[in-house]
């Protein structure tokens, strides 16, 4: 059996196992990675504030889990080994660490627990900002804070069997193959310090242990380093402007550092730096902006990107033994840019990125004998975004109209009995696929988010008023009010999707899941 | 899912082929004899008793062909769309219209040539004079409206397009028969 363990650390982290996740559950990596295999995620952050990309992960995993029972029926056996696999997580933990809603670094490391030449050092290197920044939010950018914080509590951690980092071996013996990777920024606070720092002190840990035969574990290490890649706000804690400079420090430090030499592979992921903007309540983009004047229950719920699709992309490939290869060697450290300037020499402004207008930007092979396996990213994300479209949108709003039930899509009547209220009965978790709907909610944000960072040419989600094109959600919406199937699920022709689903067979003891199943099998583009 | 949609469309359309021959062929057959034999026995009589009865049994089977194909056309465009709610709703209602319309174009075909034979009045003249003979004079109207009727109702209702509900409890039956999975528990 294999394991796959990602640790995704700080904010940055957290969003590329968003990305990972959703990955997973379009199926990407069950098609990459053939045999039986375990998928694990360990959160490692500060950030406890509710709304945070942790808490957004945590509810990401969770919807995607509670729907893979409504997700894995297969539906026709004749499509059996072409099937959607959604892959779910099978554990997901966080590091407990001792911060509270006003912890401060003051708080942590108390001057009388110092020595008179630790406390020294402790004022020399972490100026008053430092020692007086509320930690609840992570570490913001100012990675001298983590890197003080994660060796200690990593040590701490280790000496307990049951503890965050032992536990990742409980379900495995030396014979499994484990592979970790440690996803995290190199320009920010909480991930730039904790991805090297935990990284090193877990492969020395594995090789050095004298209680159990760990040094195997050590073998498969890998890191996702992320350069700058998004741009905030001047008003903020978090200064942008220094995601240059500490990344180029940081990348010092791995070439001259021993961190690269202990791991078996690194990818270095960035794009350019797009402006993040985040949906409110309602309904409208905001600038992400996150600083002392913020709320207090308000967290560092960052967008998702692009550069972390890239990212969970080389992650899923690290877990499938897909590394990169130059020639026939693996690559050792994997700068997966494509996406260039058709002339290099034209200067393209900073604030204009680079339009990303083709599935091939995203390289999901090396090419030659692997390519058959997958050839393209484009199926499985747009896979996601027509179910999202099909369940979340188009048979929920048939199911809020009023109309007589012989009017009802037919998929109704073989799935429930005649009822009155359909809506209910729709989104209810126990009759209905309140479930799977979750899992399409929370799918769909994260497509749209990327679709709003430069990835609209390919997901064509948002709306434009000076084109009059409606957001796709509205289009669907406006169909499904109408009853009609003219529209286009991004290639594949709802009313195409809807005939199929009109003759779906099920099992009345399971209808729901076989009605989710049924969807995800329509979605998938097979050759016409 | 797209063999089982191919079988339930392959069956409702042989279905309703079968049904819309049976329809077409077998009541013209029925009662050609017993419309014949009601006219008096005299040349005039039996000429016209002929003409009509050929040509009823002729608008009778074009009259059912039509329906079956108005049926079809309606059963290939709600295939090709697969649509619900108001836009089956309007389309339904039309289907319904244009069978109905059909079904009294029929009739008044049939009624047309019977007064295009000879418009004068044919009880006691052609035929007896009895409530008898006059339903057995008009037979070809009711039994082609009876017949179009049911096979409307059948395409609607029992063997209508996948997108559509069915509505009869036997094809019901058999339907959910077709869409029922083997139990995965």
């Amino acid at each position: 059996m294999n394991k796959f363990v990602l640790v995704a650390i700080g904010g940055t982290g957290m969003r590329v196992a968003q990305s990972v996740v959703a990955l997973a559950a379009s199926g990407f990596l069950s098609d990459l990675c053939p045999t039986q295999y375990k998928l694990e995620i360990r959160l490692v952050d500060l950030d406890i504030v509710a709304g945070s990309d942790k808490i957004e992960l945590e509810e990401m995993i969770r919807s995607v889990n509670d729907a893979i029972p409504f997700l894995s029926v297969i539906v026709d056996e004749n499509t059996a080994q072409t099937r959607w696999k959604p892959k779910g997580i099978d554990t997901m933990k966080s590091l407990q660490t001792p911060i509270d809603d006003r912890s401060t670094l003051n708080d942590l490391v108390r001057d009388g627990s110092l020595a008179a030449t630790e406390s020294l050092a402790f004022h020399a290197l972490f100026g008053d900002d430092d020692r007086t920044m509320v930690l609840r939010r992570g570490c913001k950018g100012r990675p001298r804070i983590g890197s003080l914080l994660w060796a200690e509590q990593f040590d701490l951690d280790w000496k307990n069997k049951s503890g965050f980092w032992r536990t990742i071996f409980d379900d495995i013996s030396v014979e499994d193959e484990l592979r970790v990777m440690f996803a995290g920024s190199v320009f920010g606070g909480t991930g730039a310090s904790g991805t090297p720092t935990l990284a090193q002190k877990f492969v020395n840990a594995c090789n050095t242990e004298m209680d159990g035969n760990t040094a195997p574990f050590a073998k498969h290490v890998a890191l996702t380093l992320m350069l700058p890649y998004f741009d905030v706000g001047q008003d903020t804690d978090v200064d942008s402007g220094l995601f240059s400079i500490n990344s180029k420090m940081a990348l010092k430090y791995y070439e001259t550092s021993e961190v690269l030499s202990s791991v078996e592979f690194a990818q270095f992921v960035g794009d350019d730096r797009r402006q993040m903007e985040k949906k409110n309540e309602r309904g409208e983009w905001s600038r992400v902006r996150l600083d002392r004047k913020s709320r207090t229950d308000e967290g560092q719920n960052d967008p998702s990107m692009p550069a972390e699709l890239m990212a969970a992309i080389g992650v899923c490939r690290y877990f499938a033994n897909d590394i990169p290869r130059e020639g026939n060697i693996q690559r050792k450290v994997y700068v997966p840019l494509r996406w260039t300037n058709v002339n290099p020499e034209l200067d393209i402004p900073a604030e204009a990125a680079f339009p990303l207008n083709s599935f091939d930007y995203f390289p999901v092979s090396n090419g030659g004998v692997d390519e058959v396996r997958i050839r393209s990213l484009q199926d499985y994300i747009l896979r996601l975004e027509r179910f999202c479209l099909m369940l979340g949108t188009y048979y929920r709003t048939s199911a809020s109209m009023i109309v007589p039930w012989r009017f009802r899509p037919e998929v109704f009547r073989t799935v429930w009995l005649k009822r009155r209220d359909m809506r209910e009965t729709f989104e209810s978790r126990i009759d209905g696929v309140g479930a799977p709907l979750a899992f399409a909610e929370s799918m769909f944000r994260w497509l749209e988010e990327l679709d709003h960072h430069g990835m609209h040419d390919l997901l064509k989600i948002e709306g434009d008023l000076l084109r009059n094109t409606p957001h796709i959600q509205d289009a669907v919406q406006r169909a499904a009010q109408e009853g009609s199937t003219k529209i286009d699920l991004l290639g594949i022709p709802c009313a195409q999707v809807a005939a199929q689903m009109n003759s779906t067979r099920v099992d009345p003891q399971s209808a729901t899941k076989y009605f989710a199943s049924s969807l995800m099998e329509c979605c998938v583009l097979r050759a016409q | 899912m797209k063999a089982t949609s191919n079988k339930r469309i392959t069956l409702r359309v042989m279905v309703t082929i079968l049904l819309a021959a049976a329809l077409a062929l077998i009541p013209p057959q029925w009662y050609y004899n017993t419309l014949y034999n009601v006219f008096y026995l005299d040349d005039l009589a039996k000429s016209t008793a002929l003409q009509f009865a050929e040509a009823t049994r002729w608008i009778h089977m074009g009259g059912i062909a039509a329906v079956w194909l108005l049926n079809l056309v309606f059963f290939i465009v709600n295939e090709s769309k697969g649509d619900f709610g108001s836009k089956l709703h309007r389309r339904t209602s039309l289907q319904n219209a244009l069978n109905f319309l059909l079904i009294v174009a029929c009739v008044a075909a049939m009624v047309g040539y019977r007064y295009m034979l000879s418009a004068e009045i044919w009880i006691g003249v052609y035929l007896p004079n009895g409530n008898s003979s006059v339903a057995r004079l008009w037979l070809p109207y009711y039994v082609y409206a009876g017949c179009a009727l049911f096979l409307w109702r059948f395409c609607m209702d029992a063997a209508p397009a996948t997108n559509c509900a069915v509505r009869w409890p036997l094809s019901k039956l058999i339907d959910n028969g077709i869409k029922r999975a083997e139990s995965t528990r």
